[in-house]
């Protein structure tokens, strides 16, 4: 494959098989995807319709998908854009990873807007509109070529071969699957590329609702994720790095550990050992810097974490550890509220002046802690280094991103480098930046011809995560005589990488006239990435706590409040959710004393943008003991991305975003001691289990707009229930919530 | 702690006022080194000396963790307020560079450093005081020349005046601290006689497991008194009873199964944890198979006090588990949480999960420990350097007072268990006394 | 150290240090990666097998007591993935990554065996696996349908 550098323009066919005659699909051919979706050149007797698509002479259908399936449903997704144009069997559509290393030698044929790459990346916005249209573009394509060859051989019209399930059919009672005509297909030329069908045609799409295409699978415990990974001759690694982040490694006694059972060798990671590239990365690459680590290899798992247990190593801990307690960087950060945010984020009208005119201003200060992405799986990779190439077996959330990373870390030319990507234990942002995928490629360099599985602890996971910033923020309001908001003043304060856009994007930043945001960066060394909804899941707390309490000041019901807001607002959805829930929930029913409800509203996405973005209203009901235990009662949810295609992969993101968002409002926040991250495992860091939810997360669809758009959905619901929860808290008890986790705040009431 | 501290202050300055003896005061004790010439080169091999300084295990007090070993800094509460442990190393600035012989056997056993300050007993020397000239010579041996010199100055104790004075410390020690060394009993045999003084000198057993008298000293130092060994609280810990009772004390521990603990921190009846984890990392694991057993035999020698109820297993609570009987208040806490590592019958996992069943610190009267370790869970034992692979959680995050306490009750009344309930008030205190973000954490209590 | 362990009705030897976590003896001796780990110390329930019938996590079980038991694994659950929870599982589109979800079958499994007819307490109880993707009110949704066609 070295020397092939062609230039592909979107919908050329080419019937090379590449890489001659290996064979796909020879494990659980009942199932639809290959158990272990490594990049695999196609095999013989097969037709590549384009990059994306490739019909096999069994007639299964091998569709490349780019955004890495964390659970979302990213490859049921391509498989029913197939299905809806091109109409296989279901079970023949076989949906594969496109590969990173093709996508670079073929200058971008999967992530360049050129060639018609679906997004400029590999990750994120799995079911956004450019990666829907790509796939029904080429499913329908590759229909038109077969019909055509069909013709053809039987000298009949076009027009008049049909396809269902995989046959393409003639009246005259000829017919045939689509293995027989892949060969002529391949060679035909249409004179213009068809259209995907009209919305109203679909027959599949937002009519069926297909599970994931993986779950058989799932259940019998075969799916591989990265941390399943077997190579041959494979050894083990675990790692340590350093405590304090940004500190480095002083010594380690590697003699103490070498006769211990197994052990290979013993070696240290440091930042600035890359050998650069010039590849041009979606990200920069000082988001997936190493951090200063130690690692011991050995020939199994167990071997190695005993033995780094026991390995003497000594830390300079740097500048972090001026940061001796959690409490001081929590003051630290409000204390930047005090002064005017260096950085002016959003600035309309005369907020001035309306504050100094206005009769009642109200004022509120929040805070959000640290918090991890903890994805079931610890984070780990496979890794074998040779000079002259390089082969990484990850459950990454960015193939793309790791592929670079890979070859920036061992200078081997990146055409040498191939990325595996693998299944993934969850992402929620933790395995974007790539700084895992760089830390395993790090360690295997070091003991080249073998290839490495570095596995972390879930307790160096936790210790040494990209954690969700924390973040102040200051709001105050001006209330009219009416008691809605005039002018709106906001500051937000955080550790470097902290996001803003929350705030910007929330419609109430767009439809008042008087308003300004800014924001200040305080010098913390906690190491920040994104979380499920970066910015948002802290700024949807801010706004919706502050309006529940700019609600209360003016002494009008919650829901009313933001229904006489977001009424206003462009964007029908924003009355829609809230009229959906406030319907639904009981919304106004009598509770007893300890019981509430409350409710908040927010979107992601929107940019600040009317019709943009995914909108959720959410309300919860919830009982608080007078000692102050917290149960949640009930969940009510409405949302708005426009249009949906998958009914109950969209409702499994909203339950699935909701309890994400739960429990990072009322368990998760990282301490701070001495510089270091205090919380290692689930013990310390706490989880919802089942017998925390309410039986039900009532998902409700009349929020829907048809809004000509179909929005991602998975991070959305994480903002909205925090503040739902905390707004109904007061309503149960009278206390307001202002900072997250809940759980460390007090609820008692009499 | 207030009414103790209060009688504390009472007694030290009843003691004042009414011994007034002063020519006590400044006089320097006398050392059968005394005169002794200066000692320039180790007398002993380097393993026996280091041997001693295992026994007595000096390190566990005198260093901080992940800090040089001996330089001291390791604070202790008292009654009277927070102490630190000094600077052993043998740096002549600020550590016992400069003591002779006969200086470091005056502080070592009669609690009197070089300068004629007296030692508050944190530092056992009641107990060593019972050591041989020649491990005090090996001790000696051993910090003057196989120690890395540490300039790390002392920090002065956080106790208040007047109760900072030392010198009534020298009427304590008339009055509690035996300046014997230990003498054999002929009618016992050569090995309960090496235990004896194993036990009683540098191991300094009783430190911990003796309960402490109104002047905080041991009010037991031998076989003599059945209150010796038989149980007392300190640290947030309840440090259990070692005599033969059979449900709570070695009643029905085999010599070998106290040569195994001690010797790999675990045995079918009980891991070790809280502060004997310390010991065991430290020091236990170090001796020798022979000293081991004689300690065995020595402990075993030694009668129940007081009522002697006996246990037996009862598999009520594994035969509700079975049928899904969860009325026992705590079973389902106990269930979800807890029975994943000691199982629904309570007998633990092989290794390094122990029983509950029967366990004497789960059983004893006093469930300190129990709540401890729900609260803080356990540290890890390490092996030869090497730290083990399982790890008592703790679940000061997870559980609320009342969950803990249920937990508690729940195995201390299972499986043929019968202790006392535990209060959810209880578990309060010591989550407060134990919160490791407070300023006022009990980390060592007079040890 | 060879020990002689059963999983899956079969006669396995292994060649590992007796106080190897089960988990790990699975996973990386014997390369049956279905049983995952999660954390390690019997808290999220990734790990959850079977040891004589009761649901047990495996990354706190060391191999030295694993000698004489019955070991069942997600690989062991049915050979066609043809118990009810895993058809059900599928039926209800239950997992979303996926990774927690061997233990979940596991302890729901379990369950039933003990309880056939579980209330939403005892799946509380049984059933305390940690998914981090939410999937909980499908699981409990997923184990009641269960618990009524295996009655039937
Ligand atoms: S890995 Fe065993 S319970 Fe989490
Ligand atoms: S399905 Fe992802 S952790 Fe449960």
């Amino acid at each position: 494959m070295n020397e092939i550098k062609t230039t592909r323009r979107n919908f050329i066919i080419s019937s090379l098989a590449l890489g001659g005659a290996l064979v796909i699909g020879t494990r659980a051919q009942a199932a639809t995807v290959d158990v272990s979706p490594w990049d695999l050149p196609n095999t013989t007797g097969s037709a590549e319709f384009t990059p994306w698509l490739t019909i096999n002479a069994d007639g299964s259908v091998i569709v490349r998908a780019t955004a890495v399936d964390i659970g979302n449903g990213t490859l049921t997704q391509i498989a029913a854009y197939i299905k809806e144009e091109l109409d296989p069997v279901w079970d023949q559509i076989k949906p594969q990873y496109a590969s990173t290393n093709r996508d670079y030698l073929e200058e971008n044929v999967y992530s360049g807007p050129k060639v018609g790459g679906a997004l400029a990346y590999f990750s994120g916005r799995s079911t956004g509109p450019a990666r829907m249209d790509t796939y029904l573009q080429v499913a329908a394509s590759a229909r038109e070529r077969l019909r055509a060859a069909a013709a053809a051989a039987w000298s009949v019209p076009a027009s008049e071969i049909t396809i269902t399930e995989g046959m393409l059919k003639h009246a005259s009672g000829k017919s045939g699957g689509f293995g027989e005509f892949v060969t002529a297909a391949a060679a035909i030329q249409l004179a213009e590329e068809p259209k995907p069908k009209d919305r109203s045609q679909w027959v599949f799409l937002g009519k069926k609702h297909p599970g994931k295409v993986q779950l058989p699978e799932i259940v019998n415990g075969s799916l591989i994720y990265g941390v399943d990974v077997i190579q041959p001759n494979m050894v083990y690694a675990a790692l340590r790095q350093s405590p304090v982040m940004g500190g480095t490694l002083k010594s380690f006694d590697a003699d103490a550990v070498k006769s211990m059972p197994g052990v290979l060798a013993v070696v240290a990671v440091k930042p600035g050992d890359n050998v650069p590239t010039d590849l041009k990365p979606p990200f920069p690459f000082g988001v997936s810097t190493a951090q200063h680590a130690v690692a011991v290899i050995a020939e199994h798992y167990w071997q190695a974490r005993t033995a780094l247990d026991a390995l003497p190593v000594e830390w300079d801990d740097g500048p972090g550890a001026q940061w001796k307690t959690t409490q001081q960087m929590n003051d630290a950060a409000i204390a930047a509220l005090d002064k005017p945010g260096e950085k002016v984020e959003v600035s309309t009208g005369d907020f001035e002046g309306v504050f100094k005119a206005a009769k009642k201003t109200v004022e509120g200060t929040y805070l959000t802690p640290y918090c991890e992405q903890a994805p079931m799986e610890p984070l780990n990779g496979t890794a074998m280094v040779t000079p002259e190439r390089v082969d990484f077996w990850h459950p990454s959330q960015h193939s793309q991103m790791a592929y670079m990373v890979a070859a920036d870390e061992t200078g081997v030319k990146p055409e040498n480098v191939f990325f595996h990507q693998t299944f993934v234990g969850g992402g929620f942002g933790r395995r974007v930046f790539s700084d895992d995928a760089r830390m395993v490629v790090a360690v295997a360099k070091h003991f080249p011809g073998r290839p490495v599985h570095v596995i972390w602890s879930r307790e160096e996971a936790t210790r040494q995560g990209r954690y969700r910033p924390l973040m102040a923020g200051r709001l105050w309001a001006a209330l009219g005589d009416d008691g809605y908001p005039t002018a709106l003043q906001g500051r937000v304060s955080g550790g470097p990488g902290f996001f803003v856009s929350g705030i910007n994007d929330t419609a109430i930043t767009s439809m008042l006239p008087n308003v300004q945001i800014e924001s200040q960066t305080v010098p913390f060394h906690i190491l920040t990435g994104p979380y499920r909804g970066p910015g948002y899941n802290s700024n949807a707390f801010f706004v919706e706590t502050f309006l529940d309490e700019c609600a209360v000041a003016a002494g009008i019901d919650p829901m009313e409040y933001r229904l006489n807001i977001f009424g206003k607002w462009a964007d029908i959805g924003w009355a829609k959710c809230l009229n959906e829930v406030k319907a639904k929930s009981g919304w106004g029913e009598a509770l007893p004393k300890g019981q509430g409800r409350g409710v908040a509203i927010a979107n992601w996405g929107m940019g600040g943008k009317a019709d943009a973005g995914t909108t959720v209203a959410t309300v919860a009901k919830v009982e608080v003991s007078k000692e102050g235990v917290l149960k949640i009662l009930q969940i009510d949810l409405a949302f708005d991305t426009g249009r949906i295609v998958n009914e109950d992969a969209v409702r499994t993101e909203l339950e699935g975003g909701t309890m994400f968002g739960l429990n990072m409002a009322v368990n998760e926040g990282l301490n701070i001691k001495d510089g270091q991250i205090v919380e290692g495992n689930f013990d310390e860091y706490p989880m919802l289990r089942m017998a925390d939810m309410p039986a039900q997360i009532n998902v409700h669809f009349g929020g829907l707009s048809d809004n000509p758009r179909f929005n991602e959905i998975g991070e959305p619901p994480a903002g909205v229930i925090g503040p739902a929860v905390g707004n109904a808290i007061f309503a149960a008890t009278g206390k307001r919530i202002r900072q997250m986790p809940f759980r460390t705040q007090d609820m008692s009431w009499s | 702690m207030k009414i103790l501290r209060i009688i504390g202050i009472i007694i030290v300055v009843g003691i004042v006022l009414f011994v007034g003896l002063a020519f006590l005061l400044n006089q320097r004790p006398s050392s059968p080194f005394d005169g002794v010439a200066a000692v320039t080169a180790p007398q002993y091999p380097v393993e026996e000396a280091s041997y001693v300084a295992r026994l007595a295990d000096c390190v566990a007090c005198h260093s901080l963790p992940g800090e040089a070993p001996f330089a001291g800094g390791l604070p202790m509460g008292s009654p009277l307020g927070v102490m630190y442990a000094t600077n052993i190393t043998p740096d002549k600035a600020t550590g016992i560079g400069n003591y002779t012989l006969a200086d470091f056997d005056n502080a070592v056993r009669r609690g009197v450093a070089k300068d004629g300050h007296r030692l508050y007993p944190s530092m056992p020397y009641p107990s060593y005081s019972k050591m041989t000239d020649e491990d005090i010579k090996k001790l000696y041996d051993y910090f003057m020349f196989a120690v890395e010199p540490v300039a790390k100055p002392n920090q002065e104790t956080g106790i208040p005046f007047p109760l900072n004075m030392r010198w009534p410390l020298a009427f304590w020690n008339v009055v509690f601290a035996p300046t014997k060394v230990y003498e054999n009993k002929p009618e016992q045999s050569a090995e309960w006689n090496r235990g004896a003084y194993l036990v009683q000198g540098a191991g300094h057993c009783g430190s911990c497991h003796t309960e402490r008298g109104l002047a905080i000293q041991e009010v037991a130092l031998d076989e003599s008194s059945d209150a010796y060994l038989s149980g007392a609280l300190l640290d947030g810990w309840h440090a259990s009873n070692l005599r033969g009772n059979q449900a709570t004390g070695l009643g029905r521990w085999s010599e070998d199964d106290i040569v195994q603990l001690l010797k790999t921190g675990r045995n079918k009846h009980a891991t070790v944890f809280g502060t004997m984890l310390e010991a065991f990392n430290n020091s236990t694991q170090f001796m020798t198979d022979e000293d081991l057993k004689s300690i065995a035999v020595y402990l075993k020698s030694l009668p129940p006090r007081g009522a002697d109820p006996q246990w037996t297993y009862d598999d009520a609570t594994k035969v509700a588990f079975a049928g899904n009987d969860m009325t026992a208040p705590g079973s389902s806490l106990y269930l979800t949480q807890c029975s994943n590592c000691h199982g629904r019958d309570g007998l633990g996992r092989g290794a390094l999960q122990p029983p509950l069943a029967g366990n004497p610190t789960v059983i004893g009267q006093n469930a300190e420990s129990i709540i401890n370790i729900l609260l803080n869970g356990a540290g890890r034992m390490v092996v030869d350097g090497v730290p083990d692979s399982y790890r008592m959680t703790p679940f000061r995050v997870l559980l609320r007072d009342d969950q803990i306490a249920e937990i508690a009750t729940f195995i201390r009344s299972s499986w043929g268990n019968d202790a006392p309930a535990v209060t959810a008030a209880e578990v309060a205190k010591l989550r407060e006394d134990t919160d490791p973000t407070s300023d006022h954490v009990i980390v060592l209590n007079m040890r | 150290m060879a020990v002689n362990l059963m999983i899956n009705g079969k006669a396995t030897e292994v060649d590992a240090d007796p106080q190897t976590p089960l988990l790990w003896v699975l996973r990386d001796h014997l390369g049956m990666t279905g049983t995952k780990f999660g954390c390690g110390i019997a808290q999220c329930g990734a790990c959850t097998v079977h040891i004589d019938g009761v649901a047990t996590r495996s990354c706190q079980f060391p191999l030295e007591a694993a000698e004489g038991v019955k070991i069942t694994t997600i690989e062991g659950l049915s050979p066609d993935s043809s118990h009810p929870l895993q058809k059900l599982w599928v039926e209800f589109n239950v997992p979303q990554c996926g990774y927690c979800q061997s233990g979940m079958l596991m302890a729901a499994a379990a369950l039933l065996e003990e309880i056939p007819n579980p209330t939403d307490e005892d799946i509380d109880q049984y059933v305390s696996n940690i998914c981090r993707c939410g999937t909980y009110t499908r699981v409990r949704a997923a184990i009641h349908k269960a618990a009524d066609m295996m009655k039937a």
